[in-house]
């Protein structure tokens, strides 16, 4: 298969203060292949958002490596990074500007991007009604909707660019289990109409979302990768200790 | 629920308090009864009367007309200096909040400083230093009164600059002054608003206290404050002449106050006064 994204030795120290450090990410290896959906799972603290927030450089890692599509990250400018890469935040309602009508929430990608505003206007309808809601939503406000609905228009949101890769950081972690369903069917949909246009890293710490979902699965434990592999394979067959212990800490 | 349309009520009350003071201040040149300025010392220190409402003054200027023109030196100079100050607090503190580092440390350093004096005393020395007049008077408070909505607008952009909606429009490939207008500012104008309007009072109170030392208007300009201090001496003997522009400014600095107090109510849905 074809590599989109090859994250080589990643490291990620916070300094806070004098002689504390805080070492997020230790020598974090791995790549993502073109159509693939990469699960990534550990609990709170293990380095899943902070792999997220360098891959779409909203944090700068101490060293280590991330190619997109064969060119170094830091390379590509910004705007051309963010017309590849997108991402849906773990709070669907806070991830809304409580100011703006969602509608120009949505749109605002599509406007950097030089997009007419009649243009704009037909395809936020267009995604809004992709992701299930109509499109008579992108008038309403934030708090005027469900969190449910919310992130049914954040990832309306990330998908307007059409990106080569989407990150879903916790996406259906704040949301009830009925709703989670519906979300993952969803990306299931978006997955199968857009094929191999589409990589997903999916970051979560449930791990039925993510055998559901996810082709392959890192296991990461206090900033290092534990376990990589199938699916299925790392979820019946784990090798590693603290893998052992995730799973069967699983009610 | 009941209680929030008290407020509302309260604030639209004074808001139109407010307006009408503004309209009086603009239209003051067409509201008074005698020429401000034309003296007449046939009639100088003449007590309130059914003709001189205010009385008179020791060059026999009548009164009522000098604190109706008054209005517009003192309101619109109190005004122009929280515009100053408000504006130029609020980008100093987005900068700040946003850039970190260096500018920050450097830039609160410099307010610090400005916060370390005694407000009006700082000012004070500034007015000398340019000398007397309503726009230096404007420029010392201004440079003295900045630095609270720095620190304000500063510590309101470092509480959302973090939030999920401002890295989701940096993934949209926004760029930083697009963002700060079109996410940074709605979301912290509010409580920068209310503090502005509530400022307005203490601003024309140093406004006016500057004129009074001899600062900031100069004669024969009809202003609030001078007008008390060139007449100080009469106190005991003519009081009107002193207490008429006294009660304007107490009136109009209430109105403004009130105004801003409704308005923070309003603003803060949490306020314990609207229980």
């Amino acid at each position: 298969m074809e590599q989109i994204l090859e994250v080589d030795k990643l490291n990620c120290i916070f300094n806070k203060g004098k002689k504390r450090e805080v070492t997020a990410l230790k020598s974090v290896s791995f790549s993502l292949g073109k159509g693939e959906c990469l699960g990534i799972i550990g609990e709170s603290g293990s380095g899943k958002s902070t792999v997220a927030r360098i891959v779409t450089r909203l944090l700068s890692a101490t060293n280590g490596s991330v190619m997109l599509e064969g060119d170094d990250l830091n390379n590509i400018s910004k705007k051309e990074l963010y017309k590849k890469i997108q991402m849906v935040f773990q709070t669907p309602v806070e991830s809304f500007n409580p100011r703006l009508r969602i509608g120009v929430s949505v749109a605002e990608s599509l406007k950097n991007a030089g997009y007419s505003t009649s243009e704009t206007k037909e395809r936020v309808a267009n995604l809004l009604e992709e992701c299930g809601l109509t499109s008579d939503y992108a008038n309403r406000f934030p708090h005027e909707l469900s969190g449910g609905e919310c992130q049914r228009a954040a990832i309306a949101r990330a998908l307007a660019i059409s990106p080569d890769i989407l990150i879903c950081d916790e996406a259906t972690s704040s949301l009830d289990v009925t709703v989670q369903k519906e979300i993952i069917a969803l990306l299931d949909n978006i997955r199968k109409a857009k094929g191999e246009d589409i990589s997903i890293i999916f970051i979560s710490h449930d791990i039925a979302l993510v055998q559901a979902f996810c082709d392959r699965v890192i296991v990461m434990n206090k900033g290092e990768i534990v376990e990589m592999g199938d699916t299925d394979e790392v979820i019946k067959n784990p090798k590693d200790e603290y893998t052992k212990k995730l799973i069967a800490s699983v009610l | 629920m009941m209680k929030k349309i008290d407020v509302k009520k309260k604030m639209i009350f004074f808001g139109i308090l407010v307006v009408l003071l503004l309209l009086f201040s603009v239209f003051c040149d067409y509201l008074t009864p005698y020429d401000p300025n034309e003296q007449d010392l046939s009639i100088a220190k003449q007590a309130p009367s059914a003709e001189h409402l205010f009385g008179t003054d020791r060059y026999g200027r009548d009164m009522l007309s000098r604190v109706i023109v008054g209005s517009k030196a003192s309101i619109f100079s109190t005004l122009l200096l929280v515009a100053i100050i408000t504006v130029i607090g609020t980008i100093i503190g987005i900068i700040c909040g946003l850039s970190g580092k260096v500018v920050d440390v450097v830039l609160m350093r410099i307010a610090d400083i400005f916060l370390a004096f005694p407000g009006l005393v700082f000012a004070l020395a500034i007015a000398g230093v340019l000398g007397g007049g309503l726009h230096n008077a404007i420029i010392a408070l201004a440079a003295v009164s900045w630095p609270k909505f720095a620190r304000l607008a500063r510590s309101q952009t470092l509480a959302i600059k973090e939030e999920p909606y401002i890295e989701a429009s940096k993934l949209a490939g926004t760029s930083t002054i697009k963002m700060v207008f079109k996410h940074i500012l709605p979301n912290i104008i509010g409580p920068i608003l209310v503090t502005g309007v509530l400022d307005i009072g203490t601003m024309m109170m140093e406004l006016a206290g500057l004129s009074f030392l001899g600062l900031g208007a100069k004669p024969p300009i009809a202003e609030w404050g001078s007008m008390m201090s060139d007449n100080r001496s009469m106190l005991a003997t003519q009081p009107w002449i002193v207490l008429t522009p006294g009660i304007a400014i107490f009136v109009s600095v209430m109105i403004f106050n009130l105004f801003g107090d409704t308005l923070r109510d309003f603003a803060d849905p949490k306020s314990s006064r609207r229980k």
